[in-house]
């Protein structure tokens, strides 16, 4: 089977400071990732190093989705190729309204390509359709849309953006930073639920978070730990709970050479 | 009274120019066959405009508008245009007929071109219930009375400054609104001032009058016909906003990008008026414009919400002064402008409140985008407060674009052109937020929007 996403021996620094230092993942269509580590082990930096944040330099490595080099493209290149990053701070926009915005990216992602080889736009009622359907699966209110992007939304209300805005994308590789940090338990389940009905074949997941709690709902093929810029430690879903019981320091000490890489 | 200058004689270069003459006053005066009241106006105006120094870089208001390099002899009073008086809409240029927005209701509308009135309507209702909607000089004729109390009185005298003694001795022509007392005009009127073919010179007069609750609308467009080719405007707009009155000014500065532009824009709110400026200053290469808003009258308010966008080498001096005079008076102003290229904006604002002026509220906010680092944006807000019990406050901001936005746009598949127009318009909105009607709000965000283009 092909890869979605194929990272190798990745290494990105902010400021002349190294972060990454050697991240290799492989991420195959229909599968589930989920990638802990403790605070400031890389996890948000290797998300943004794939969106293609400009402040991440890249000092080496590679990272392939679909047999392209990803490292490459501008940002809008990589989301328009199918890769979807769930921030976990999302940008607040004044001005701009999330219904602008909502149909700006569709139609930058998903707009087919006419004759000309221009973006032919989708009716703007059709739009409308598919989006309050999507609201509605997100349990969001309609005012949404008319609000500006993210402009004083609640720390979860602009989780459920992020999760509205993938399921309207469709991406082929979805990232998603910590979306569980500041969600209700309610809103958890539905935003669970808005990802796990994304589930599918064709699709990508890797799940950046703290907590079990989330893994009990968006069940993860592989965990991984990530530990000073490196994923150190691969297992299967048993290795979340096995860290929820022990604990980093535990499973670090049992590791016998810190430093060597993942997988 | 006229003082000797004999000594200090200063050169003038506009004078020196000889663009404009007494003889010119003379010769206009004749042709429009005006009352004698008139032709003295004009005449005193004229050695009010003899006598008044040249604006230079050493008086504050102009210290970063430079206008010694202006060639004022490029430009001819009296330049013919090519657009023909008409009785119908359909006939004008596009750019004419598409600032006048044919397609929606209107109360009336008014177009100059170079000077000369080439249409005029206004709406039967409207004039049925004592609207007067006509070009200046045809008020002179039929309202007199209006006209000699109004023109060039309180808000614009000849003294104000050169460009307004300039504008009192030889406007040519313009508009006279007038709102009989208690009438309330729902749709817009709209004016649009044209000019046309190089060199020439527009020297438009508005001159609006609200009487006691009486509210409506003025949009006033200004245009080029052709993008290139040098210009000059010398504009005043006075607003009289009587008792309860609300008055609404918009104007969509369009001129070409060679034109020199000045203006004096000033308002006089009496008790518990309401005078609203709403612009968009876009075109022109060089322009020096005040908004200026008295309030005498207690309880009497303004607002403002203006944008600027501006690139290439344009430079644009905006300078507004709000001054409290009557008690619990509320002055409230928002003023933005994005800059690419090395495009200059100055902007220079005062909020005055005099003993008089208690419980006064006043804001006044400036903020500015650079596009370029090759652009530049100076902000001078300023308070001066004379009363013990007000509340005034002012704020100014020049920033970069916010490239985490840029970047989070981005992220969602925008190209970067689209996602630095999205910021930019978003930056705006901030401002048309403010504008409660519809219409106006459009017109200038799409008229905003054409200017960023992708
Ligand atoms: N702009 C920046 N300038 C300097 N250092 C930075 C910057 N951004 C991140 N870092 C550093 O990079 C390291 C990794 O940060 P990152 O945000 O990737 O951690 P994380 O694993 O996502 O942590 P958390 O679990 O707290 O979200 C941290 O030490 C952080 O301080
Ligand atoms: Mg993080």
């Amino acid at each position: 089977m092909s890869t979605s996403l194929s990272i190798k021996d990745l290494q990105v620094s902010i400021d002349d400071k190294l972060i990454l230092k050697g991240l290799n993942l492989e991420v195959k269509p229909g599968e589930v990732h989920a990638i802990m580590g403790p605070n400031g082990s890389g996890k948000s930096t290797t998300a943004y190093a794939l969106a293609g944040h400009p402040a991440y330099e890249v000092e080496g490595g590679e990272v392939w989705m679909d047999g392209v080099n990803l490292l490459e493209l501008s940002p809008d290149e990589r989301a328009q190729m199918g890769l979807f990053l769930c921030f976990q701070y999302p940008t607040a926009i004044p001005g701009i309204s999330m219904a602008n915005f909502l149909r700006t990216s569709y139609n930058a992602v998903k707009g087919e390509e006419g004759e000309d080889g221009k973006k032919k736009p989708i009716p703007i009622a059709e739009f409308r359709k598919k989006l309050l359907e999507k609201m509605d699966l997100l349990k969001m209110d309609k005012s949404f849309a008319r609000r500006y992007l993210n402009e004083g939304f609640s720390g979860g209300e602009k989780k459920r953006a992020e999760i509205l805005q993938m399921t309207l994308l469709e991406p082929k590789v979805a990232i998603l930073d910590e979306t569980d940090s500041g969600l209700d338990i309610d809103a958890l389940k539905i935003v669970s639920e808005g990802v796990n009905s994304m589930l599918s074949p064709e699709r990508a997941f890797i799940v950046i978070t703290h907590y079990q709690r989330i893994l009990d709902y968006i069940k993860p093929d592989y965990v991984h730990i990530m530990y000073n810029g490196q994923i150190i430690l691969s297992g299967g879903p048993e290795l979340a709970l096995r860290l929820e019981d022990e604990g980093y320091d535990n499973i670090l000490k049992s590791i016998p050479q810190n430093g060597n890489g993942g997988n | 009274m006229s003082v000797a200058l004999t000594n200090t004689k200063q050169k003038d270069a506009l004078l020196d120019a000889g663009v404009f003459s007494r003889a010119d006053v003379e010769t206009l005066s004749a042709r429009l066959n005006e009352p004698d009241w008139l032709k003295s106006m004009r005449q005193t105006a004229w050695t009010v405009f003899e006598e008044t120094p040249m604006p230079t870089t050493s008086d504050e208001a102009w210290r970063r508008t430079n206008i010694k390099k202006v060639k004022w002899n490029k430009f001819a009073l009296n330049g013919s245009s090519s657009v023909k008086a008409t009785q119908a809409l359909a006939d004008l240029p596009e750019a004419v007929q598409s600032a006048l927005e044919g397609d929606y209701p209107a109360s009336g509308r008014l177009v100059i071109a170079n000077n000369q009135v080439v249409y005029l309507e206004i709406s039967e209702a409207v004039a049925g219930e004592g609207v007067i909607f006509t070009d200046l000089s045809t008020a002179v004729a039929e309202h007199p009375e209006l006209i000699q109390q109004y023109l060039a009185s309180e808000a614009v005298p000849p003294s104000n400054s050169k460009f307004a003694a300039l504008s009192s001795a030889l406007w040519q022509a313009g508009v006279f609104l007038y709102l009989p007392k208690g009438v309330e005009v729902e749709e817009p009127f709209q004016v649009a001032y044209v000019l046309d073919g190089p060199g020439s010179v527009s020297l438009p007069r508005t001159l609006i009058v609200g009487d006691q609750s009486s509210s409506a609308t003025i949009i006033e467009e200004e245009i080029s016909l052709s993008e290139h080719g040098q210009g000059l405007n010398v504009g005043v707009v006075e607003i009289y906003a009587n008792a309860d009155s609300k008055i609404r000014y918009v104007e969509v500065q369009r001129w070409g990008e060679d034109v020199y532009n000045f203006n004096v824009k000033r308002s006089v709110g009496q008790n518990d008026s309401n005078v609203i400026w709403e612009t968009g200053q876009l075109g022109g290469r060089l322009t020096k414009t005040y908004f200026d808003s008295l309030l005498p009258g207690n309880g009497a308010s303004m607002e403002f919400n203006g944008v600027y966008f501006l690139e290439g080498k344009q430079h644009l001096d905006t300078d507004c002064l709000i001054r409290h005079t009557g008690l619990y008076t509320n002055g409230d102003l928002l003023l933005h402008g994005a800059l690419k290229d090395s495009s200059r904006s100055v902007f220079t604002g005062l909020i005055k409140i005099d003993p008089t002026g208690q419980q006064t509220n006043s804001y006044l906010k400036n903020e500015n985008l650079l596009l370029d680092d090759t652009a530049r944006a100076d902000s001078i807000p300023s308070l001066e407060i004379d009363a013990n019990d007000v509340r005034a406050s002012h704020g100014a901001t020049i920033g970069k674009i916010v490239e985490e936005y840029v970047f989070y746009l981005m992220s969602r598949g925008i190209p970067r052109n689209t996602a630095v127009r999205m910021v930019v318009e978003g930056f705006f909105y901030k401002v048309f937020d403010r504008m409660y009607n519809k219409r106006v709000k459009e017109k200038l965000s799409q008229a905003v929007s054409a200017k960023i283009g992708d």
